[in-house]
Parts: structure tokens; sequence; C-alpha cells
């Protein structure tokens, strides 16, 4: 046994004054008596126990002496080690699967409680800092010996409803390095019910285990978006963790007043995924729950939070002698997506061939004339396959550019800053996209009318590929999001509205973009007059999911409970406690 | 401790004694009452005629009808010596000016009724207080003798006192024991022994308060008033409920002697005004009648 703080043995000689004192103190009163016979009467029964009431004073010093000892030990904070145990490091996971509930308490809770009776076996005289760990890690109590300081951070600790990052735990490299080196007397303990992502931890972090019995199923993803004006598909993907099959069901209902739109069931097999996929109609733009029934270990996951959009077309109108086709591609994409809204005025877009009219965005095939798109408009380039200048570009993302003849293309000049996705064997631009003062275009050097493309199928995918690029529909707004993702809402304008409805309740979130969805609930925001709705989910096959499967961490060897000084301390307040019932007695019987 | 000779106490004694006189209503000879038969003028009963007998007595009347010789019993009415028996072991300390009234009460009306009275004095032997004193000229030396007397000795052997007692005064009369009867060595046989002499015994105990209850608690060091002998105990509640029952116990048993001897006895604590408790006495009969 060691003893930190032995200079507190010197406290002992105290016991000499004590002894003193209580010999002093322990001196009855006389008390004169006229029925003196009748008083030895009553302790003539009493002689038996003669002898405990001589040696009562000296007993009662012994007490005192052994609490008084007691105290002094607790006060040098014996330790059955060396003294040398290095300084802890404890990360909790708080990940969204600790709020799992099993046999009435959160995995959380269980977490907690352990890393609380960690640092009370402590018992100050060994350092701790305390750290959770969820999309990144935080730490809460850097290292210190204040076992409050240390307890209150746990306590502050509450599950989030993000999955856990697997490389949050990456920066402790260097730190766990250092430590299996011998160079940092540090120890990183990971409590953590192995609900996760595949991570690779660092060498020399001990993993504990808390929970994790399993006996789960939730929703990994959904998506709802429009099919036709009026009908939507809802996508779903589900994940089990239960031994067994199980035909489980899901109910899609409005936000906002509880309308139960569908109901259907979907066959989970015993620890495997299934995918469905349904239409709903009639339905309306707005915030939409998909909850998964069923009782279950984990509730977060069983809800998504979903957003649907009103449509939003594109006002286009067309710049060309021959608009036919045009307008037979714009109808189409009206139809399909509401991609397009025709318009005969002022437009946001518009398809042009030759010169553009004076929208924000343009489609110009066959450049022709004055533009500030493009300059010295020469002679007919000669037919040539083209060379692509940008891999991977949106615009050519869909098509094969060795398939477009680029029959008419004249040489011209790009503008600064344009990106030139297509060039000529001479380097003259094919398809490019610029911005001048505020307006944007794709330019498709070539004439639409030859070799029938009109008819050829890369025509409405140029089209729709070009608007969407041009107008910013290139990312469509989710539907859902999983929790501690970031998503930017469309608009120039600030946030007007950021709200979350999360059980009926009403609470405002940042308006910062991009905003960060770090709950599950039902997101609003209102942005250049327009609303948009979104669902942030758990959505981690990794946190509903089972456990990875494989051998369990080793036990972790760490005492718990009361630290030696606490047992000692106990015992002094015990035998103080003994004899202050002796000094009762001796004072008031 | 308050004068008995004082003005105050003199007036409350002579209102006892005008009750006195009206419970009793006896005559200014002798007013007491004896069981003895002889010749005085109150008829008590008929008895058959023996020789010796004095044959005036005969009742010639009886005779004429029933041929028997019957003589008449008289009660004789005597004048009566009252020996006041007064305990004054310093067990009585806190009680002894009370006591001490009380026995001035009765002493009072006895001198009054024209009978003698005298007043010992107990411990481990017995002192004489007042040697004798009878008719009303006495009171005043007899109440300054009982205010001269003080508490003595260090045990009380009331044995040996009543001993002591029977060999110095033959004379049968009234003997009232005033005391605790706090006797380590009992009271059984001093009682018997007094009874045994002839003399009709009456036992008048006071009892401080405090003696009957034991309001101290825990480690004490106890110590006899009489003695000054030492206990080092620690009293509880049990303790305590345990003294209680046996101071309980030892009254019981002083009522029993007496009931079982036919000793009147009366029972007081010194916080009962003592002219309450002569008024109670002169009611129930038995010790100043």
């Amino acid at each position: 046994m060691t003893f930190g703080f032995p200079m507190f043995f010197w406290g002992l000689l105290a016991l000499l004054p004590l002894a003193a004192v209580y010999f002093i103190r322990t001196r009855p009163r006389r008390q004169p008596v006229n029925a003196f016979f009748l008083w030895q009467q009553v302790f003539q029964q009493k002689a038996a126990s003669s002898l405990f009431q001589k040696l009562r004073n000296l007993l009662s010093l012994l007490l005192v002496a052994l609490a008084f000892g007691a105290a002094v030990v607790a006060l040098t904070r014996p330790r059955f080690d060396d003294g040398s145990a290095p300084d802890l490091l404890i990360v909790i996971d708080r990940s969204a699967s600790m709020q799992s509930v099993e046999d009435g308490r959160s995995r959380i809770d269980q977490a907690k409680d352990l890393a609380r009776s960690w640092i009370t076996a402590l018992g100050g005289s060994q350092r701790a800092a305390i750290a959770d760990v969820a999309g990144s890690l935080e730490y809460r109590a850097h290292l210190t010996n204040h076992a409050r300081l240390l307890k209150d951070a746990i306590n502050g600790m509450t599950a989030s409803d993000q999955a856990l990052d697997p490389h949050a735990l990456d920066e402790l490299t260097l730190l766990s390095a250092a430590a299996s080196d011998g160079k940092a007397g540090t120890r990183i303990l990971f409590l953590t019910d192995r609900h996760s992502s595949p991570m690779k931890l660092p060498d020399g972090v001990e993993v504990v285990q808390v929970g994790g019995k399993g006996g789960n199923a939730g929703i990994t993803a959904a998506d709802l978006r429009w099919d036709s004006p009026g009908r939507a598909s809802l996508f779903v993907s589900l994940i089990s963790d239960f031994p067994e099959d199980r035909d489980v069901e899901l109910e899609l209902v409005s936000a906002n007043d509880g309308v139960l739109a569908r109901l259907f069931t979907v066959h989970l097999p015993a620890h495997g995924t299934a995918n469905e996929s349904i239409a709903v109609e009639p339905i309306e733009p707005g915030n939409w729950l998909l909850r998964l029934r069923g009782k279950d270990v984990f509730d977060a996951d069983n809800i998504a939070p979903l957003g649907l959009n009103a449509p939003q077309p594109i006002p286009v109108q067309v710049a060309a002698k021959n608009p036919y086709f045009f307008q037979q591609c714009i109808a189409a994409f009206s139809r399909a997506d509401s991609l397009f809204e025709p318009l005969d005025g002022f437009a946001r877009l518009s398809l042009a061939v030759g010169s553009p009219p004076e929208t924000e965005c343009s489609i110009v095939f066959a450049p022709a004339g004055e533009s500030p798109f493009w300059k010295s408009v020469g002679e007919e380039l000669p037919p040539g396959p083209p060379e692509v200048m940008s891999k991977d570009h949106p615009l050519i993302a869909r098509i094969d550019p060795a398939l477009l003849g680029f029959d008419g293309a004249r040489k011209l000049t790009a503008p600064q800053g344009a990106v030139v996705v297509l060039a000529h064997a001479d380097g003259t631009p094919l398809v490019y996209t610029c911005s001048v003062d505020g307006k944007s275009a794709v330019v498709l050097n070539f004439d639409p009318s030859r070799e029938d493309f009109y008819l050829s199928p890369w025509f409405p995918v140029l089209v729709h590929d070009a608007a969407v690029l041009l107008t910013g529909r290139e990312n469509q707004f989710p539907s859902a999001v999983a929790t501690g993702s970031h998503v930017e809402v469309p608009g120039t304008e600030d946030v007007k509205k950021a709200l979350l409805e999360m059980d009926r309740k009403t609470v405002p979130v940042t308006t910062t973009m991009p905003a960060l969805i770090e709950r599950v609930g039902n997101y609003s925001f209102s942005r250049n007059s327009t609303d948009w709705h979104l669902g942030g989910a758990v959505f981690s096959a990794g946190e509903s999911g089972p456990a990875p499967s494989g051998d369990p961490p080793p036990q972790v060897k760490l005492a718990t409970g009361w630290p030696l000084a606490g047992w000692f301390l106990l015992g002094a307040i015990g035998l103080v406690l003994g004899e202050e019932f002796l000094y009762h007695r001796r004072k008031v019987g | 401790m308050s004068s008995l000779t004082d003005p105050a106490f003199i007036r409350q004694l002579d209102a006892l004694n005008l009750l006195a006189r009206r419970v009793l209503r006896g005559s200014l000879q002798a007013d007491r009452r004896t069981q003895r038969r002889g010749t005085g003028i109150t008829f008590a009963d008929y008895a058959p005629y023996n020789f010796g007998d004095d044959y005036r007595a005969i009742d010639w009347k009886i005779y004429a009808r029933t041929e028997e010789l019957l003589i008449k019993l008289f009660e004789i009415e005597e004048d009566t010596t009252v020996y006041i028996l007064f305990d004054c072991s310093r067990s009585m300390a806190t009680k002894f000016d009370y006591a001490r009234k009380l026995a001035a009460a009765i002493g009072y009306i006895a001198l009054n009724g024209m009978d003698r009275v005298m007043v010992y004095g107990m411990a481990e032997k017995l002192s004489t207080i007042v040697e004798s004193a009878r008719s009303r000229s006495q009171v005043f030396p007899f109440l300054r003798d009982l205010e001269g007397a003080e508490t003595f000795g260090v045990d009380t052997d009331f044995s040996a006192c009543a001993r002591t007692f029977q060999a110095r005064k033959g004379k049968k009369g009234v003997v009232l024991v005033v005391s605790d009867f706090f006797f380590p060595k009992g009271f059984e046989e001093g009682l018997r022994f007094l009874q045994w002499s002839g003399h009709d015994v009456f036992a008048l105990q006071v009892h401080d308060p405090a003696d009957l209850e034991c309001p101290w608690l825990g480690d004490l060091e106890i110590e006899c008033v009489e003695t000054a002998a030492t206990q080092r105990v620690t009293i509880s509640e049990k303790e305590s409920k345990q003294y209680r029952e046996a101071i309980a116990a030892w009254n019981d048993s002083l009522k029993n002697e007496c009931a079982r001897r036919g000793v009147g006895l009366a029972s007081t604590t010194s916080d009962v005004p003592f002219d309450v408790v002569i008024q109670s006495m002169l009611r129930k009969g038995g010790l100043v009648a």
C-alpha cells in the first residue's frame, strides 16, 4: 500500500491531547439522593455489566482514537497500487444509438454511471479528462483530479441524434501513440455500444462496451419526390438487428395535422436490409413523417421526417426562328417534373438560336451576331471530334461527346472566365459556360437544325442539363438528410425563418447557411420568399443495425466505487457515531 | 425556613384547631376517646358480671326482665399522651420544614385538646426534642423546641429508635411517626414493636416529589445524603423506570404493612399545603380524633 500524502501521519500526535481532554470530559456529575438503598437495589441487577461500565470510558477513548486514526489515514490517500497510475481520458460515445433503452436505462446513462464510478474510485489522487464523441470529439473537462468538475461534465452529457463519425477519434492517434510508447501517461477509455459504422480505432484506445443487446429495426434512408403534380414517390430503406424475419408496418403521416397518407408493410429479413418504393397520391407539399411502427430498443431511428417542397418551375422563353422543337422540349419537361414553365414575355431562362434575349440565363445554339457571351464569330469550322476540356462537367455527364457532330460550328472566342467543356481541335470552344455582367449562358457552338439534331436524344438532354446548371438546380433540395449534415437553402437573401418541428413543438434553429441539421425533426426554412421543407433523420445503418461481429473488446480493468480513503473516512464516521452513542448514553442515559 | 411561631402560621393552626373541635365535638377535658372501657359517663356496652366487678354497675332492670346479671360499661375519658416520633435523618432535609409544620399542627391541636405531647427525633438513635408539654400555655415552648430541631445522624435505624422509645416511656399513648420511611433496614420491625407496646400507632409519610421521580439521566455519581456513600451509574429511561417502580413497591409495602397491622397511614408530598393535609386527616378521622 502506498500513501499519497504520508505527512498527514503526523496528525496522529494529536491523539495525546485528545486523550487528556477526553478523560477530563468524561467525569460524571454528582447527584445526592435520599433513597440510596433503592438505587442500589436497581443496580444490583446490573452487576453483570459492571465490567462494561468500568471499561466504557476506555472503550469510548479507543473508538475516538480509532476514528481519528482512520481519518488521518484517509487524508493520506492510501492506494493499493504503487501510485504511478496514468491519467485517464474517458471518451463517451453519445451517438444516436446511445439513446437505446435496455433494462429500463438508456445506454448513455449506463455509460455515465460507469464513468462516474471510475471518477469516484480515483479519489482525487489521479487525474482524468472527459470527452464525448458523435459527429466530432468534444472535450468536456480537461485533465484534473477535481472529481466534482469531472462528474459535472459527465452529468451534462446527453445522447445526440447524430451517427458516430468513424473518423472522429482519429485525432487521438497521436495521444494514444505517445501512451503506447510510454511517453505520456494517459490511458484512453472509450465507452460505446459499438453500434456505429465500421471504424478503425487508434491503437491504445481501450473499448468498454455498454449495452448493445440489439433488438432493433430502423430507417436508414428515405426520400419523397414529385412524380407529377399531386403524385410523389416514397422511397425507404430499412435495416434489422432482430435475429428473426419480421414484417414491419410503416406509415406516412402529415407532420402538420397527423393525417395518415399511406400505411404499408415491408418484409425485413433477420439481420438484413429491405428497400421499398411506393407511390403516394394525392399528396400536398409540406412536412411529412415516415414512421416505423412497433417497439424496439432504439426509438429515434423509427422515424424519418420528410419534406416535400412545392414544384418551382423555371420560367423559360424561346428566341428562335423555328421554335417548334424547343417548345416541344419545354412542354415535355414541364409535364414530367415541372422543370419548365413556358412564358411568352420576360422569363428567367431563354432558349435561343443565334443571339440571345436579355434574360438572366441563356442557352444559346449557333451563336451569331454581337453578344457579350462571345467575340469574333468567324468562318465555319471543319468537322472533327471534340476534345474534352473539362472532364466530369455536368453538361456532359449524360452524353457521349464523340457522338456529337458539331455541324455548323464557327470560329469564335469565349469571354474571359468562360469554362470550356468541349473544344475543336484548333482550340475553338464548342461547348462552354460563361457569366458576364450578372448574366449566365451555356453556349453550344453548332447548328441544331443540321443532321437532325433536334430529333436526336441528345437535344433534350443537353437542354435539361444546361437549364439545371444555369438555374442552380443541379443539386435538387433534398427531402431528408442524415443528422449532422449541412444544407444550403436555395436563394441569395438572408434566411427569414428557420424552424425545427419535433414532437409537435417548434423551436428556432440557426439561420446561417449552410445550416447544420443536428436533431431529428422537420425543418422549415424561408428564403427569397420561398418556403423550403426538409427532414432530419438518423439514417445510419451502423447506428440502427447490428453491432460489428467478432470478438467483444477485452475486459477493462479499472477500479470502481469508493476509493480506499473513502472507506477509511466512512469507518471513521461510523466509529465517531458509535462513540457519540456511548457519549449520548453517558449524558442522557 | 419559615418560623413556627410566626403569627400567620399560628393563625393557620388556630383555624385547624377550630376545625378539629367541630369535628370532634368533645369536651374540654380529655377529648380523646379510647377503646378501653371504664367508668366514664358515656355508655358503651353490656358485659356479663364477674366476681370482683363493681356491683354498682349491675343493670337491675335487665336482671328483672331476664334474671341475668349484666353490668354497664362506659367509655373512659382520659387525657392522652401524644408521642411524635420525628424523623431527623438527613434524608428528610429536603422536606424537613414541611414535616415540622405537620408535627406542629398535630401537636397544637393535641395541646388544645388538653393532651400531653412529647416529640422525639429519630436518626441512628433517638433524641428528645420536646420533653413534655400539656395545656395551651405550653404551645409556644412546644413550637420553639420543635423549631430548634435539626437533622442529625448518618443512617436511620427505626427499630433501634422504637426500642429506645419504649424503654424510656412506659405509658401508652398515641404514637405518630412522621418520616419518609426510607429506612434501609426496613420499617416493619419498628412498627411491630411500637404496636406490641400497646400504643395507638399512626404513620405520616412525607415525600419530596423529587424522591418519587428520576429527573436526571446519563452518567452520574449518586451520593447517599445520609452516609455519603457513592456509586457511579448510568441512568437511562430503563433505570429511571425501575427506580420509580422500586419507590412504588416500597410505598406499597408500607401501605400493606400498615393495613395488616391496623396502623393508620397518611402519605403526602411536600408540595401539598400542610393545612390541606391536616384537614384531610381530620375529616377522615382516626389520627387526631
